[in-house]
């Protein structure tokens, strides 16, 4: 026994080890699953003082019973109005996602009118000085919203407050929303508590109004601000004197509201918001959320002036609340109707994956950026298979009606007041916007429009969202809308007419000539691609079984779960030989209760066959919120209709993903079938399983039941030749294999339906930040990126305006280097799938990635110099592979080829993560680029090997004929430098640099002089371009030397994967890092050191005090323990020093640059990484992060893990951490001046939340910096 | 009765000639008084129109928000209350601040050690997003902050007693680069 155990644990012990070598990014998109147990909840806050009473005349009656509202012709009975009417459109059809699917709750002003009033919980009605819970939150279906009316209707003028108690009421809510047993009111809440297992906020939604000259936002007699200082010291423990409690409870400013942030103010309602939003609910006992604030100011036109301050509060709660603001005039019910509906359509909104934005550079103002902003995204597939969607679509910058910068889409005009279009609980774009580009009418270039676009919508066999079976709106759906369905357009019969460029070998690109094109006439094309996939697999005759319809089976149902997340179990008597496999079949269920149910309310039906899950022998679940609970039927039939195949055909010889073709196929009797029109003529497929050499399996493109129909065919063939390879790259969908299926499938096209284009015609754009370039004119903007499907895209990013008869939005050209022929087989067969961590197939493998960095631009605008009026473009491969191609794109319809970089120039060259930064040097005519060597594949072995053999080292590169200048290898041989040019060997470089390269020009004479790298084992180097006589530094002259070491073995094993920022002042030059292995995203419970969860990661601020061009003889690198530990922010000892604080020592500690300190860092949480690039802006440093979610059921979990969003203040360490809503990889910062309708103003995206693409405003302190100048009458 | 006849009047007619004008001159004299009483009363609107905007002017400026973005692109509206009776006497009406001038600070004027100045550093990579051009050098090397002088006119016009104050108030802050100054 003894034995057995010890073997047991071995056995135990050798499966943690044998964990997969490979890991990368994105195995964080491993499992999602949109969705949780939970339904999101919401509550209603509705300022209901006496001031509701402004007469109005708004017509608004009840939906139900047409008659009017009980507070009459009022403010307050507008909203009463509204709001009934809102909750009654939720029974409508349009609605009925949101029935059952979400919890509304309604809080009101406490009032002595509601002693006795009875809310169903019996918990009290609490003091009129607070919130009182008239509605407590309900999953509302037909019986609770009848329930939720009644009550509001029972609201007459008796029962509205004397006075606003707003800070109290939004007070009250955090209480109730996390069931708190301690209240404004007195109210105990806990027996209103529930686990969040889903990681969403409750959103809590306040109806505010302006509608009377003595309108107020103040607080009542409630006491607010004592009650948020309560929660932050005993809840959450914060000490008086600590950052968070000075942070939570000092009163911020409202503009044009005076006195707002007095200490003794009386609105502490934005405040209130902020900690619900903000607070870091893992430092509280209490099983807390957090909430999300929005608001709707209703207001009087006539009084917006007098009521300035009161509206810009209401705004404030919003924003500081993390929500969105809302205005409409008193009168507008279906205004008010309106936003409420878009509020809960938010709220039900899932998330999918984005990765990052760009803004094109203004052409005639230096230094800033056109409001125009592209949206790189991707969306990981489901099941695990290599091809992902992807898109790149176009948004833009406005102000919202309280002048806040925001994200906003095509159909705003951003010379108004605009609404943002981020949905700021899930970090995506909402699911009602509309890109640029995106149309449900389309013309080509001409402005003719397409006559064969189908009017039922390109995605009429896949609908999915708002749009549902049309492009627009697109929303956060990826595939929708944007580039991808101008390529659709263009492309929608054949793809004859796209520009895509190839070399016919890899090194044989012309440089002189136009590159040869990507197309079944090249013939050199041809040839390359045969030789990758071999000669085809032809074979004889077959036959064809999918399916089975099984009778007089016994069955019952079980069903749990709320709203839209009901699942059943059906359970039945198995005597059928029911064989089900949740991958490959549906159900259809007859003789039970479809038969006495309405069409739309049907489930299971062959209209709308069932997906399945948790197959037993005898049990299978389905998702549905229609199935009858708990109830039994006999003589049923369950028809399982299918998309494995059974095939049999002798000596077939294929193998596994290979895509097949069966031709002349008949179906001899059509009895008990479904879809059986894909059993005819030629039958496409792919091999999923071969079970003996003359029998497979065949997954067909969609479900069929042909269990006993005498379905043969004649002969088969491998779909995949090097044509069929061509036109499918081109955007031909001729296998039948879409995730998503298009209009025309292969099985049904014809002339009445000649649609190819495929809807998978644009992949995923995952790290690939687009790169634009302004050629300004009649031009404008072309934006070029890589996609993972060979693609090297050059679209036309205007708004409006042709550019060499492309239409905006459409695709000028594309590229596919030889270097990727060989991956595109996969990209066909979409197989084998990705190795996830839990993905078990055995085939499966590492993602392959093609153009997947980041792209550099050069565009010369200078006069008088050799590259005067050009534009280039230098484009890398990250995990795609160890090259860097160069091209000139002058003209940007005709791109010419002009040079490579690979590991034949320089051995030592890794895969190219490190995006060339482009520079001016002095000594060099030329503009040079400047990058790290690259990665080694090596490091996504756990532990990291302690060296590297590949990318060890910093490159500067001639940016027009790709010569090596200068660089610092751990190993030169092999390279050849230009002329003038040196290599040099640099002992102590053991390991790769994948980060960017950080340039500063410290003299600011327009030459770079001074560089900063990063590599993977944690160290800084900084590189001296000047460091002999300044006028003319030899490269051989270039100082290299380590700065600092900041990694190590075990948990030290520090990784920069981004470079570090610099931020140049009059004492020192602060270099600022942040450590993370972002390629080993997951948690693991294996403590062994080492691994990339139990790596302690830091953000670094290291005071380079050297702050001429060369470090002294005497330097020495700057360690760990050279440095403050500010994770517990230090004081000052008063003597240049850091010591703890406490009760002698209170001064907070400030780094000058005075006295001898080196700088500080502070630790990341416990698995959290740095996973961007740090960005200072204003005297703060913005950076991203990922904690990966240790899966626990009892606690919320979104699988992506929490991205956490860092402010940290420079000169002190104090920090702020915000979270990202919706988890994932944030993409890193980007700030500068923006251009909105002629006001140019700074902006940070991806700084602070809610969603990585809110853009928000660097904020100054400006107390105690005002002076008065002059004064006079007039 | 021919001594009679000459004396029968004269005195009479002149002392009611003389009482008609004193009786004018005294109430030239009490209209004057009035006129005067409505001068004094008048200054003391006026004084009270000046505290008003005075206040207002202060208020406002206090006011930290109202110099940031977003700043207020409407009037802000000060109630007084002169006497308490609880009745709104006067309302002061400040104008969205008037940006008289902006100038960008160089990062290389700012002293890391102040706080003030160390709020406005930044990343000294450039921003020029590979767009070469013949003056990039000379647009490197701005802070985040800009030196800027603000004009605050408080306006209060009382249509009861129609005094009309115009205060304007100079305000010199930095604030963060790019702060809309369209003036």
């Amino acid at each position: 026994m003894k034995t057995l155990s010890s073997l047991i644990r071995l056995s135990l012990v050798v499966i943690a080890v044998s964990m997969p070598v490979q890991a990368e990014d994105i195995d964080l998109f491993a499992g999602i699953t949109p969705g949780g147990a939970n339904p999101p909840t919401v509550l209603l806050g509705w300022h209901s003082t006496a001031n509701s009473n402004a007469s109005v005349i708004h017509g608004c009656v009840y939906g139900d019973s047409g008659e009017a509202p009980e507070l009459g012709d009022t403010v307050g009975g507008m909203e009463q109005c509204a709001l009934v009417n809102t909750m009654l459109s939720l029974l409508e059809p349009r609605n009925e996602y949101l029935l059952e699917a979400i919890k509304i709750g309604l809080m009101v002003f406490n009032e002595n009118g509601y002693s006795s009033f009875d809310n169903g919980t019996g918990l009290g009605n609490g003091n009129d000085r607070c919130g009182f819970l008239l509605v407590p939150p309900k999953l509302m279906n037909a019986a609770n919203i009848s329930g939720f009316i009644s009550k509001l209707k029972s609201i007459d003028n008796n029962k509205l407050a004397n006075q606003s108690r707003l800070g109290d009421l939004v007070a009250e809510s955090w209480a109730m929303l996390n069931g708190l047993s301690s209240s404004c009111s007195g109210v105990d809440y806990s027996g209103l508590a529930e686990t969040a297992t889903e990681c969403r906020d409750a959103v809590l939604v306040y109806i505010g109004n302006a509608t009377k000259e003595t309108s107020s936002v103040a607080d009542g007699t409630g006491e607010p601000d004592v009650l948020l200082k309560s929660q932050l010291s005993s809840a959450f423990g914060y000490a008086s004197s600590s950052a968070q409690y000075k942070f939570y409870a000092t009163p911020r400013a409202v503009t044009q509201l005076t006195n707002s942030d007095a200490a003794n103010n009386k609105y502490w309602g934005d405040e209130w918001t902020r900690f619900m939003y903000l607070a870091n609910t893992s430092d509280s006992a209490q099983s807390d959320r957090n909430v999300s604030t929005y608001s709707i100011a209703v207001y009087d036109p006539d009084l917006e002036n007098k009521l300035a301050g009161e509206i810009n509060f209401l705004a404030d709660l919003a924003n500081e609340g993390g929500g969105k603001a809302f205005k409409v005039t008193a009168e507008n019910h279906a205004g008010l109707a309106d936003i409420l509906l878009q509020i809960f359509n938010e709220v039900q909104d899932i998330n999918s994956a984005f990765s990052s934005a760009t803004l094109p550079v203004s052409a005639n103002t230096q230094g800033t950026f056109l409001n125009q902003v592209y949206i790189a995204s991707f969306r990981p597939d489901r099941n695990a298979a290599p091809r992902w969607n992807g898109n790149v679509k176009q948004y833009q910058l406005g102000f919202d009606s309280g002048g806040n910068i925001v994200l906003t889409d095509s159909t705003q005009d951003v010379s108004q007041s605009v609404t943002s279009v981020t949905n700021p609980l899930t970090g995506s774009i909402s699911g009602n916007a509309v890109s640029f580009w995106t149309t449900n009418t389309p013309q080509n270039a001409a402005g003719t429009a397409i006559a064969d676009w189908p009017v039922d919508g390109f995605w009429r066999n896949s609908p999915e969202g708002q749009g549902f079976a049309f492009d627009s709106p697109d929303g956060d759906l990826v595939e929708k809308g944007g580039a991808g369905q101008i390529l659709r357009v263009d492309n929608l019969l054949n793809s004859a007419s796209r520009r895509v460029y190839t070399c016919n070998s890899a090194g044989g690109c012309p440089t002189a000539t136009a590159l040869p094109n990507f197309d079944t006439s090249n013939s050199a094309l041809v040839t390359a691609l045969d030789a990758e996939l071999g000669a085809a697999e032809e074979g004889g005759s077959a036959t064809v079984k999918v399916g089975r319809y099984d009778d007089n089976e016994s069955i019952s149902t079980s069903c749990s779960g709320n709203g839209n997340s009901v699942v059943c179990t059906i359970t039945h008597d198995g005597s059928g030989g029911t064989n089900l496999d949740a991958a490959t079949d549906r159900v259809v269920i007859l003789n039970a209760w479809n038969e006495s149910l309405p069409a739309n309310k049907q489930s299971c039906s062959y209209a709308n066959p069932c997906a399945i899950s948790n197959v037993t022998a005898t049990s299978f679940d389905v998702t549905s919120k229609n199935i009858p609970n708990g109830q039994s039927y006999n003589g049923v039939v369950i028809v399982e209709v299918s998309r494995a195949a059974a095939v049999a055909q002798t000596g077939h010889g294929l193998a596994v993903g290979d895509q097949v073709k069966l031709e002349n196929c008949t179906v001899g009797n059509e009895s008990n079938t479904y879809n059986i029109d894909l059993l005819k003529g030629t039958v496409l497929g792919s091999v999923s399983a071969v079970s003996s050499a003359d029998a497979y399996q065949m997954t067909l493109s969609n479900y069929v039941l042909a269990e006993n129909n005498n379905v043969s065919c004649g002969t088969s063939q491998v779909a995949l030749t090097a044509e069929t390879l061509i036109d499918w790259v081109r955007g031909e969908d001729i296998i039948a294999n879409e995730t998503r299926r298009g209009p025309c499938p292969p099985e049904v096209r014809d002339a009445d339906c000649p649609i190819t284009a495929r809807g998978s015609i644009h992949a995923d754009v995952l790290h690939s930040r687009p790169a634009v370039i302004n050629y300004g004119g009649d031009t404008g903007v072309v934006v070029f990126y890589g996609a993972n499907d060979g693609h090297f895209r050059a679209i036309n990013g205007n708004q409006t305006g042709n550019i060499a008869g492309v239409q905006p939005g459409g695709e000028l050209w594309s590229f596919i280097a030889p270097e990727f022929f060989g991956k595109l087989k996969r990209q066909f067969n979409n197989d084998p799938l990705v190795n996830y961590p839990n993905v078990l197939d055995a085939r499966a493998r590492a993602r392959d990635y093609f153009f997947d960095g980041n792209t550099t631009i050069l565009q010369d605008k200078r006069t008088g110099e050799a590259t005067s009026g050009k534009s280039y473009i230098f484009f890398s491969a990250r995990r795609g592979g160890r090259l860097l191609y160069a091209m000139d794109v002058t003209n940007p319809a005709a791109p010419r080829f002009m040079w490579r970089l690979t590991e034949a120039e320089i051995p030592e060259l890794g895969q190219t993560w490190s995006q060339p930064k482009l520079a001016l040097i002095k000594g060099h005519d030329n503009p040079v680029l400047i990058l790290g060597a690259g990665y080694d594949p090596a490091e996504d072995a756990e532990p990291a090997p302690a060296t590297n053999t590949q990318g060890r080292g910093v490159l500067i590169l001639d940016s027009v004929t790709g010569g090596v200048l200068w660089a610092a290898l751990a190993d030169c041989s092999g390279v050849t430098p230009a002329t003038g040019g040196h290599c040099e060997a640099v002992s102590g470089m053991n390991k790769s640099f994948p980060a960017d390269v950080t340039v500063l020009d410290k003299d600011l004479d327009g030459y770079v002089d001074r560089l900063y790298a990063a590599d993977i084992g944690g160290n800084i180097w900084r590189v001296d371009l000047e460091a002999s006589d300044p006028a003319d530094t030899a490269f051989s002259d270039v100082e290299i030397n380590k700065l600092a070491s900041l990694g190590g073995s075990g948990n030290n094993a520090r990784k920069f994967l981004f470079g570090p920022d610099v931020v140049p002042t009059n004492r020192f030059d602060a270099v600022v890092a942040v450590s993370g292995d972002r390629e080993h995203p997951l948690y693991t419970d294996d403590n062994t050191a080492g691994l990339a969860y139990n790596v302690e990661n830091k953000f670094f601020m290291i005071m380079d005090k050297n702050m001429g061009k060369s470090l002294p003889a005497d330097f020495t690198t700057v360690t760990l323990s050279d440095l403050v530990d500010q994770t517990t922010l230090q004081c000052s000892d008063g003597s240049g020093g850091a010591t703890s604080c406490n009760e002698s020592n209170t001064t907070a500690l400030y780094f000058s640059g005075e006295g001898s300190l080196k700088g500080y860092y502070f630790n990341l949480l416990t698995g959290e990484k740095g996973v961007n690039a740090p960005l200072a802006v204003a005297g703060k440093v913005y950076f991203g992060t990922n904690q990966p979610d240790v899966p626990d059921a009892e606690s919320c979990s979104a699988n992506l893990g929490n991205a956490g969003a860092y402010i940290v203040d420079l000169v002190t360490g104090e920090r702020q951490r915000n979270e990202f809503a919706g988890g994932g990889l944030p993409p890193s910062p980007i700030a500068g001046l923006v251009t909105i309708d002629g006001k140019t103003v700074p902006f940070v995206i991806g700084g602070a939340g809610p969603s990585p693409f809110d853009p928000s405003t660097p904020a100054l302190d400006l107390s105690g910096g005002r002076k008065r100048t002059y004064w006079y009458y007039k | 009765m021919k001594v009679v006849r000459f004396q029968s009047g004269a005195v009479l007619l002149v002392a009611l000639v003389m009482l008609g004008i004193f009786s004018i001159i005294v109430v030239s004299m009490l209209g004057g008084s009035n006129i005067n009483f409505k001068i004094a009363g008048n200054q003391q609107y006026h004084v009270e129109a000046k505290s008003a905007a005075s206040n207002a002017i202060e208020a406002f400026v206090s006011n930290s928000a109202n110099f940031a973005i977003p700043l207020p692109d409407k009037n802000t509206l000060f109630d007084n209350d002169f006497n308490g009776d609880g009745k709104v006497d006067m309302v002061a009406v400040v104008a969205p601040p008037l940006c008289l001038n902006t100038a960008p600070i160089k990062q290389r004027e700012l002293d890391v050690a102040d706080p003030a100045d160390a709020q406005c550093l930044g990343t000294g990579q450039g921003s020029s997003g590979g767009v070469l051009t013949d003056d990039s050098a000379a647009l490197q090397g701005n802070s985040w902050c800009t030196k800027m002088s603000w004009d605050i006119a408080a306006t209060v016009g009382d249509a009861n007693t129609a005094s009309r104050v115009e205060m304007h108030q100079g305000v010199y802050l930095r604030e963060v680069i790019g702060t809309p100054c369209l003036n």
